[in-house]
C-alpha cells in the first residue's frame, strides 16, 4: 500500500487499524504547516517545534474522538490553536500590541512612497515574514490560516472557537496591521540604505 | 458603510453579491482612486499567498513517532489486555467457587448439626497445611506478589497523573 497516494481520511483508518507508519504520513503532510502556525504564536524555532510536536501527540491520542464532520486539517489546526495559547499562558508571554512598544517605529504617513507593489517579490516575502512576526499571535495566526492555510472564515472560526463575523472583522484588522508594519519596515529599511 | 479598503478586500475574496460586484467593478474601471487601491490590494493578497511555509527540523517526524510510541508503552497495561480474557478467568474461578460450594453443600448432614456444635474442630489438619515449610513458602510468595501488584497499581496512577499534570 502506498501511504502517500491515500487520503487524509483514509490514513486516519489505517492509524486506528494500529497501522503507525500511516500517522507519519499524515504528519510530513501538515507538519509544515503545524510548525508554521505554531511559530507565529511562539516567535521561536525551538518552541514552535515543541508545541507542533506536542498537538501531533495530542491529535493521535484523540484520533479515535475525532469525528470527520470537518476536515482533518481543520480539526488539527484547532488543536494547534488551544495548544499555542496554553503555552502562551505558561510561558506568560506579552501578548500586549506592539504598537504601544518603542522598539517599532509608528508610520504616521498611511501612503507611503514605498508602495507593496514596487518590491520584488522575494524581498517582499522577506519582509512580509518579519512584518507577520511583529503582529499579535491571534492576528499572525489568522492572517497564516486564510492565506497560507487556505482556510475559509467558517473554518478559521470553528478552529478559533469565534463566530464567522468576529474572524472577518480580526482579518480586515488583521490586514490593516500587517500593512502598516510592513510599510514602515520598508521605509525604514530604505532610510538605512541612504 | 465600509471604506474601499473592505469593499475591495471583500471583492477580492468573493464575499460579496453579484449586484456589489458589478459596482465595484464599475468603480474600479471609472474611478482612478478604486483602480490603485485595487492594484495594491491584489498584490498585497498575491504576496500573502506566496509567502513560503517554515520547515521543521529534519527529525520532527521521527521525533513526533518516538513521542507516540513512549506514550503507547507507557499506557498502563489494563488497557491493553482483551477485556474477554478477564471475565474468561473470572468466570473460571467463580465456576470453582460454586463448585466447591455445591460439593460442601451437599456432603453436609443437616439433621446431626445440632447435635454435634460443641464438637472441638480438628486443627492438626490445619498446621499440616500450614505448619510445614512449603505451606509457608506459598503463603510467603502469595503476599510477594500481592505487594507487587498493588506497588505497580500505586505507580502506575502517579505517572498517569503527572501526565495528565503535563
Amino acid at each position: 500500500m502506498i501511504l502517500s497516494k491515500l487520503s487524509d481520511t483514509d490514513l486516519i483508518s489505517e492509524t486506528l487499524a494500529n497501522n503507525q507508519a500511516a500517522y507519519g504520513e499524515l504528519i510530513k503532510r501538515h507538519q509544515r504547516f503545524v510548525f508554521t502556525l505554531a511559530l507565529r504564536f511562539t516567535k521561536t524555532r525551538e518552541d514552535a517545534e515543541e508545541v507542533a510536536q506536542d498537538c501531533f501527540v495530542k491529535a493521535y491520542r484523540s484520533l479515535g474522538n475525532f469525528q470527520q464532520t470537518s476536515k482533518f486539517s481543520t480539526w488539527l489546526y484547532s488543536i494547534v490553536y488551544t495548544t499555542a495559547m496554553s503555552f502562551l499562558r505558561k510561558k506568560r508571554i506579552d501578548t500586549e500590541s506592539i504598537d504601544n512598544e518603542e522598539a517599532f517605529i509608528q508610520v504616521e504617513a498611511k501612503e507611503s512612497d514605498y508602495s507593496v507593489v514596487t518590491i520584488d517579490q522575494k524581498i517582499r516575502n522577506k519582509y512580509l515574514q518579519q512584518a507577520i512576526a511583529m503582529l499579535l499571535p491571534d492576528d499572525a495566526a489568522i492572517i497564516t490560516l486564510f492565506y497560507q492555510g487556505e482556510q475559509s472564515l467558517e473554518e478559521i472560526a470553528t478552529e478559533m472557537g469565534m463566530e464567522t463575523n468576529t474572524v472577518k472583522v480580526k482579518l480586515h484588522r488583521a490586514r490593516h496591521r500587517l500593512k502598516d508594519k510592513l510599510e514602515g519596515l520598508l521605509k525604514h529599511e530604505a532610510k538605512d540604505l541612504i | 458603510m465600509n471604506t474601499i479598503d473592505e469593499q475591495l478586500w471583500e471583492y477580492i475574496e468573493g464575499t460579496l453579491s453579484r449586484q456589489k460586484v458589478e459596482e465595484i467593478e464599475r468603480l474600479i474601471a471609472t474611478d482612478n482612486r478604486w483602480k490603485e487601491a485595487y492594484a495594491q490590494q491584489l498584490a498585497f493578497s498575491k504576496s500573502l499567498q506566496n509567502i513560503e511555509l517554515d520547515d521543521p527540523s529534519m527529525g520532527f517526524n521521527f521525533r513526533v513517532m518516538e513521542a507516540i510510541r513512549t506514550e503507547t508503552a507507557l499506557q498502563p497495561l489494563k488497557t491493553r489486555i482483551n477485556p474477554y480474557i478477564i471475565w474468561g478467568i473470572g468466570l473460571v474461578f467463580l465456576t470453582m467457587i460454586i463448585a466447591v460450594l455445591s460439593a460442601a453443600f451437599t456432603s453436609v448432614n443437616w439433621t446431626q448439626a445440632s447435635a454435634e456444635t460443641s464438637r472441638a474442630i480438628p486443627v492438626s489438619q490445619f498446621q499440616n497445611i500450614l505448619g510445614n515449610k512449603t505451606g509457608i513458602q506459598i503463603c510467603t510468595f502469595i503476599s510477594i506478589v500481592l505487594v507487587l501488584f498493588l506497588a505497580d497499581r500505586l505507580l502506575n496512577r502517579r505517572l498517569h497523573q503527572k501526565i495528565s499534570a503535563s
